[in-house]
């Protein structure tokens, strides 16, 4: 007799709480949500019982006509940080689009 | 002077990249060598620091990875999981992002899911990222530059996961 084992992964955001469950991702994967205790950004869900918090960073330069992600209080992020209680850190960069115009705008 | 503010905006796509081969089907001119088109090949993201000196009107034999102002030795790696030459984007679109109106814009994006590196990476001083076609092997310049993109600071990771998270209108956008 074979027996199926069915696996899953739980995963949950420090700062908003909010939890999802998967199949098993591959290693150093990502889980992305829509983060309302940082203000909307597209900010990592950690596995669950992961020891870490996530901090918002503001971009450091001027926009000098990028188009850069913003949050919901209006100012420009650059990226959000994990910071493990170990130390370690997980960072997701926030990449202004590339553009190009035709014609004026 | 050097860095990614010499550029205005600080994210542009490649005037070269737009000619050929991005609008190359306008013209008689040639497709790049290998070039098939954006869906098939492989298109990476390579990060890079500050001492590049983006230009988005840079002739075409300084556009490409590892050319111009794009040499490896302005290129910031990991040692495994974010090797010299960057990781390839994953999930690739091309479509209208906003249809417009007759009398508002629209615009064209090409997107793909986010970049991670394959493991825990060490980064240090990375500052934005060339996205190149990495098929493109000669005929406008090999591993030719489609556009580059600021983050908009010095990012660091040490020992933990580093992600492009692209922005909602995508990876490069033309308004029209």
């Amino acid at each position: 007799m074979t027996v199926l084992l069915d696996a899953w992964q739980d995963w949950e955001c420090p700062r908003c709480h909010f939890t999802e469950r998967t199949r098993p991702q591959p290693a150093a994967s990502s889980r992305m949500h829509p983060c309302p205790a940082l203000h909307g950004l597209t900010a990592p869900l950690v596995p669950a019982g992961t020891d870490c918090t996530l901090v918002a960073h503001v971009r450091e330069d001027y926009l000098q006509g990028d188009e850069q992600r913003h949050g919901d209080d209006g100012r420009p992020y650059m990226s959000v940080e994990t910071v493990h209680a170990d130390g370690h850190t997980d960072l997701a960069v926030y990449a202004a689009v590339a553009t190009a115009r035709l014609g004026e705008q | 002077m050097a860095g990614w503010t010499d550029s205005s905006p600080t994210s542009r796509i490649f005037t070269q990249a737009l000619i050929n081969p991005i609008l190359g089907r306008v013209w008689s001119t040639a497709a790049p060598t290998s070039f098939v088109n954006l869906s098939s090949d492989t298109v990476n993201a390579a990060l890079f620091n500050n001492s590049v000196s983006p230009d988005a009107s840079a002739a075409v034999a300084s556009t490409g990875f590892n050319t111009g102002t794009w040499t490896t030795t302005n290129e910031v790696t990991d040692v495994t999981n974010w090797t010299s030459g960057g990781r390839a984007l994953g999930s690739k679109t091309f479509s209208a992002l906003t249809a417009g109106s007759q009398t508002t814009a629209s615009s064209v994006a090409f997107a793909a899911a986010n970049t991670s590196g394959g493991g825990s990476v060490t980064i240090s001083g990375a500052l934005g990222c060339m996205v190149y076609d990495a098929t493109i092997s000669a005929g406008t310049v090999a591993k030719q530059g489609l556009c580059f993109n600021y983050f908009g600071g010095s990012q660091s990771v040490t020992g933990g996961t580093f992600t492009i998270v692209w922005d909602a209108s995508g990876v490069f956008k033309v308004t029209n």
